[in-house]
């Protein structure tokens, strides 16, 4: 007799209903009553207790294989080619403020990317496009507003490419919204680009961090940019829940309050200890937080109405497409980052980090890139092989490890406890969205973005 | 629910696809008659598979990889006869080849 086993699968009770995640393919099932009872009755052994029919099914799906079988993985693809998709340009070195976490380090003198790099940087990307897709071009820094030849000459010569190769190019821009002129949003909006702003909540919260180099906040400067910049360009704010009392949901009510349509929450990523770093106190604070912001999306979700929290709405992407991945995202592998001088990084937070750079646009990819990116994959991290949401996570981000530093087992990152609930929480939801408000899912979280400019 | 399992995202439809199939219509990977590109970077910088396995509607906006969709200006009905692409793929070769 072939014996068998059930793969290995996550549970995700819903009120009276019961779902499973199986963990290797990121496939999400129902599982009918006795099937589900059988699973918490008798665990890997609930075959035994299953009928003939239920077992058919379960083999069809490949939830039950033999017992010497490897559970199947449906993998997205990591290409190992020499193509880039999406290049992060550092156009200013320098920041004219001096937030006290920034990962970034700017100087405060000016160190500026030159109209000639940029657009070099540019010809770089167009040269090792894929095959197919648009061009993707985000403009960060330091403050990228405070390099404006450079950015100017960025975009020009990606819109000359996209006009002679007939690529689409798809603009972001990152700002801390203090430096905005009316030149520049003349600029991104004839783009289309996709601009981020920083700004951490309400005028306390954000010049808690954020001040100049005189120390002075930096509130109304950013308000005023943002304010600029929503009348004309499709703007996301990114907000920064530093500690000691992170209180995402404060947080978002102001910037909703401000008319932003989209806001996304993330923790600094300084060491223990460092400005704005968040202790085991403050990350519960801060997940209740952002549990009790996921139980208003889910409100407004169930009456057909979308609340504009994008770590949500990404999450639930990663659920609905199943996301299965050996890397936490494109680092190194299709996205990269030119630094001011021209030196390719495997992305904006890591420029100039030990074993993070992969090459110059003079000689383009170092020879020892494609070991380091393979060393930066889920299979090297091994404190992620017992976690059940290492493939939908990809083993997390490179600069969150870089700042955590080696560990020698269990979970790699102080956050992993709190992004595995959070990740539990985005299957529940998408599972009660599938079936009680289906249409909620297909018009905000299916759909994908058109590029903007053709 | 009477089946014992059912799929709800699309990596548990892909899998439902390769259950039973004994035809295999239209596609290379579902979606390419030469080589599906697969994967793409998304807007937000992740690795992000390539969104058309199952619904084949959704590519004609967005699908970059050509010629794998019917002209939907001259031919904004062509789905019409397919309510289900899974069971009615037989009615899709409507469209005159010019």
């Amino acid at each position: 007799m072939n014996r068998e086993r059930l793969v290995e699968l996550h549970p995700v009770p819903v009120g009276d209903r019961r779902f499973a995640l199986a963990v290797a393919s990121s496939a999400l099932f129902e599982l009918r009553d006795d099937v589900a009872r059988a699973l918490e009755v008798h665990g890997a052994g609930a075959a035994a207790a299953l009928d003939a029919g239920a077992l058919d099914a379960l083999r069809e799906l490949q939830l039950l294989v033999p017992v010497d079988a490897t559970e199947p993985r449906l993998r997205d693809p990591s290409p190992r080619d020499d193509t880039v998709a999406t290049l992060v340009l550092e156009l200013a070195g320098d920041c004219n403020l001096a937030c006290d976490y920034c990962y970034a380090h700017p100087t405060a003198a000016p160190r500026r990317m030159s109209p000639a790099t940029a657009a070099r940087a540019v010809d770089f990307l167009f040269d090792h496009l894929p095959a197919a897709g648009p061009a993707g071009i985000t403009l960060f820094g330091g403050e990228p507003l405070l390099n404006a030849p450079a950015l100017t000459a960025a975009v020009e010569r990606a819109l000359d490419w996209g006009a002679a190769t007939g690529r689409g190019v798809r603009f972001g821009l990152t700002t801390n919204g203090t430096v905005v002129g009316e030149a520049a949003v003349d600029l991104l909006a004839a783009v289309g680009a996709r601009v981020t702003v920083s700004l951490d909540g309400d005028r306390d919260r954000h010049d808690r961090h954020r001040r100049d180099h005189r120390g002075r906040g930096s509130y109304d400067r950013a308000v005023a940019g943002l304010r600029s910049l929503q009348a004309r360009c499709d703007v996301t704010v990114r907000a920064t829940a530093g500690g000691p009392d992170p209180d995402p949901e404060a947080i978002c009510d102001h910037l909703w309050s401000l008319g932003v349509e989209r806001v996304g929450v993330a923790t600094a990523d300084v060491p223990p200890g460092g400005p704005g770093a968040l202790d085991e106190g403050g990350l519960a604070r801060l997940w209740r937080g952002m549990e009790a912001l996921a139980a208003r999306y889910r409100a407004e979700a169930l009456e057909g109405r979308h609340l504009g929290f994008t770590n949500l709405d990404g999450l639930l992407r990663t659920v609905h497409r199943g996301v299965n991945r050996d890397h936490p995202c494109g680092a190194g592998l299709r996205l990269l980052a030119c630094d001011v001088d021209g030196g390719l990084h495997t992305c904006h937070r890591l420029l100039g980090a030990p074993g993070h750079r992969v090459g110059d646009l003079a000689k383009g990819f170092a020879p020892e890139r494609r070991a380091l990116v393979d060393g930066l994959s889920l299979g090297a991290r091994p404190g992620c092989a017992g976690c059940w949401a290492r493939y939908l996570c990809g083993g997390g981000c490179h600069h969150a490890h870089h700042v955590a530093g080696a560990t020698s087992g269990g979970d790699p990152l102080p956050v992993c406890r709190w992004l595995r609930r959070w990740m539990h929480t985005g299957l529940a939801l998408y599972a009660e969205l599938s079936l009680r408000r289906p249409g909620f899912l297909q018009e905000f979280i299916d759909p994908i973005p058109a590029c903007p400019v053709e | 629910m009477s089946d014992p399992v059912r799929p709800l995202n699309r990596k548990a439809h892909l899998l439902a696809l390769r259950r039973r199939r004994d035809v295999e219509g239209y596609s290379f990977s579902e979606c390419s008659s030469v080589f599906a590109p697969g994967w793409e970077v998304s807007e937000f910088g992740d690795p992000d598979p390539c969104p058309w396995k199952h619904d084949l509607e959704q590519c004609w906006a967005t699908c970059y990889w050509t010629g794998q969709v019917p002209d939907m200006y001259m031919y904004p009905d062509w789905l019409g006869a397919c309510a289900n692409i899974n069971l009615d793929w037989r009615n899709l070769c409507t469209i005159p080849d010019n």
